[in-house]
């Protein structure tokens, strides 16, 4: 299965934000974006979940345009910059809505075994955060959009977080962005850089420091 | 109203990002509208009911 967006043009104030995309992900295979604060990657990954409308996009699954949110056909999940749960709810009712086990989460992370009846907001933002992208991860979608995945959270969850990204991308195509630009070079099969509002399709990490993303020497 | 009312400050305010919690969930804002309207109807008519018989 394999998902495309094209033709996408987004004006923000009347200046294009975005005007020349192509992106394309893979079942089996992550994607990866990095460009610059403020470029649109975000914007990007909203547009493509379906809660952004942009003046124009083309979305094709398996080549079949596909017009209506994506979110709407239930084959997408997208973890946000931001909170999203509602804090009132509590952990398992989340795990339940969601459809993930909460067995298996603290099978892996057993510090929060004692959570399974506290609300969201009696978290901390960290393990919030892991909570968040463990839900938006394991979910039964074709399609994950991950941003920023690994912020807040510590080392460790990190590692433990990338193990299952791999794992779940066996069966799901995963794009993701994150500024932690070594975890999303080492992970991802295919790499983009969203620059001046536009895709470009990285072959060679060390085009980065060409293209000013990263400074000279970091990857070469 | 009142459910209506807390919708529409939901929409316009900073809160709108939590929609996305919603749209995990496959639900729509016109879902989210039309749900928020039943219970609205069904409180108002609870309301209505109970007033009738304690009045």
């Amino acid at each position: 299965m394999f998902f495309e967006i094209d033709n996408v043009e987004l004006r923000v104030s009347s200046e294009h934000l975005l005007k020349g995309i192509y992106l394309k992900a893979e079942t089996g295979k992550i994607t990866g974006i990095l460009g610059a604060n403020g470029c649109g990657k975000s914007s990007l990954l909203s547009i493509l979940f379906g809660s952004l409308s942009p003046d124009h996009k083309l979305i094709r699954i398996d080549s079949k345009p596909y017009l209506k949110p994506l979110f709407t056909y239930n084959i997408v999940k997208l973890l946000p910059q931001d909170s999203f749960i509602p804090s009132h709810l509590k952990i398992n009712t989340v795990f339940r809505l969601f459809d993930v086990s909460w067995l298996d989460f603290i099978t892996q992370f057993d510090s929060f075994s004692e959570y399974s009846n506290s609300t969201v907001k009696e978290i901390s933002g960290g393990e919030r955060r892991l909570i968040e992208a463990y839900l938006v991860i394991k979910s039964k979608a074709d399609l994950i959009l991950l941003d920023e995945p690994f912020t807040h959270l510590s080392p460790l969850y990190i590692e433990k977080f990338t193990n299952i990204l791999k794992q779940e991308a066996k069966t799901k195509a995963i794009v993701m962005t994150d500024h932690l630009y070594h975890h999303i070079i080492e992970l991802a099969d295919d790499l983009y850089f969203l620059t001046n509002g536009c895709t470009q399709l990285i072959k060679d990490p060390v085009e980065l420091e060409n293209l000013k993303y990263l400074s000279s020497g970091t990857v070469s | 109203m009142f459910f209506g009312l807390l919708l529409f400050v939901f929409l316009f305010t900073k809160q709108k990002s939590k929609l996305t919690f919603y749209h995990n969930l496959s639900i729509n804002t016109s879902q989210l509208f039309i749900l928020s309207f039943i219970m609205d109807v069904t409180i108002l008519a609870a309301t209505y009911l109970i007033a009738g018989y304690v009045f």
